[in-house]
């Protein structure tokens, strides 16, 4: 579940400086906390994004090849495919 | 009715001037560059070059212009934070363009997996940002090379981002600035953290 804003924003070690033009510029504090704040809706967007469809990348990354995933159709059946594709979506179930 | 001479080697008579064959100059083991069609032009030039070290971000002004058409950029950056993308934003004259212009399609490969391209992680139409990479690792160093084509012409802007980490991981990035804007400079970020390492800009025609 994501974190609060608060959390996020906490969890950040402040900016302090920028690079323009190879010339280090040190941020004004308001430059800094528009930066953090910048971050933390980043972060926040990204973790609602990962509780809602994380689950997809992660089966994604995870099952067999196609080519592998055919091989085991041909050789042991619809039933033996399903029943290694269901491991990987017991292993990250859908929210 | 053909001839062909067959030497062991051909020298220059007077020192300095070369050998010429049929107009062309061979000088010092080498061609001489005027007689190579598009040479004058071609190659990469370093037009900036800079390290960073704990930056919020990291902007090159002025760094594109009706002198080169096309543009190199070689990346190298570490990231403070986990699971974050490698951002830029393109500039002009107002500065940092952030209207809802960039479309892109980033996707990344993992070397641990037997689908490894089977992450599409990044993409829409009239986002705010272009992404050269997504998901990306705390502290890892990553290395990119993206290629900008069109950049002070005044039309779309494209652009492709191909790079890999640490643990050998693929990343491949497509964008494009849907509007017709004479481009100057650009600004890379992190969507959190801190970034350190260093970026180089060449121009080029094709």
């Amino acid at each position: 579940m994501a974190d609060s804003k608060e959390t996020i924003k906490a969890s950040f070690t402040a900016p302090t400086h920028k690079v323009v033009d190879g010339v280090q510029i040190d941020l004004t504090s308001e430059e800094a906390d528009a930066i953090l704040d910048e971050w933390t809706d980043n972060e926040h967007a990204r973790q609602v994004d990962e509780d809602a469809n994380g689950y997809k990348f992660k089966r994604a990354a995870e099952y067999p090849s196609i080519p592998d995933q055919l091989d085991d159709i041909y050789h042991n059946g619809i039933d033996a495919w399903k029943a290694t594709i269901k491991v990987t979506k017991d292993k990250y179930p859908k929210p | 009715m053909s001839s062909e001479i067959k030497v062991d080697t051909i020298s220059e008579k007077t020192s300095a001037n070369g050998v010429v064959i049929d107009g062309v100059t061979v000088k010092d083991g080498a061609i001489a560059s005027s007689f190579i069609s598009g040479l004058s032009s071609a190659g990469l030039t370093k037009l900036a070059d800079t390290d960073f070290s704990g930056a919020s971000d990291v902007t090159f002004d002025s760094v594109f212009s009706s002198t080169y058409r096309n543009y190199r950029i070689t990346i190298y950056t570490e990231n403070a934070n986990n699971n974050t993308e490698f951002n830029f934003r393109f500039r002009d004259g107002g500065g940092d363009i952030s209207a809802s212009n960039y479309n892109v399609a980033a996707m990344y490969g993992l070397s641990s997996s037997a689908t490894p391209f089977a992450n599409k992680v990044t993409y829409g139409q009239g986002v705010t940002a272009g992404a050269i990479a997504s998901g990306m690792g705390q502290n890892t160093p990553y290395n990119f090379s993206v290629d900008v084509w069109d950049a002070n012409i005044a039309h779309e802007t494209s652009s492709f981002a191909i790079g890999s980490n640490a643990n050998g991981h693929t990343f491949l990035a497509s964008n494009s600035y849907n509007a017709a804007t004479q481009l100057t400079g650009i600004k890379f970020f992190q969507s959190a953290g801190n970034i350190t390492g260093s970026i180089q800009i060449y121009g080029y025609d094709t």
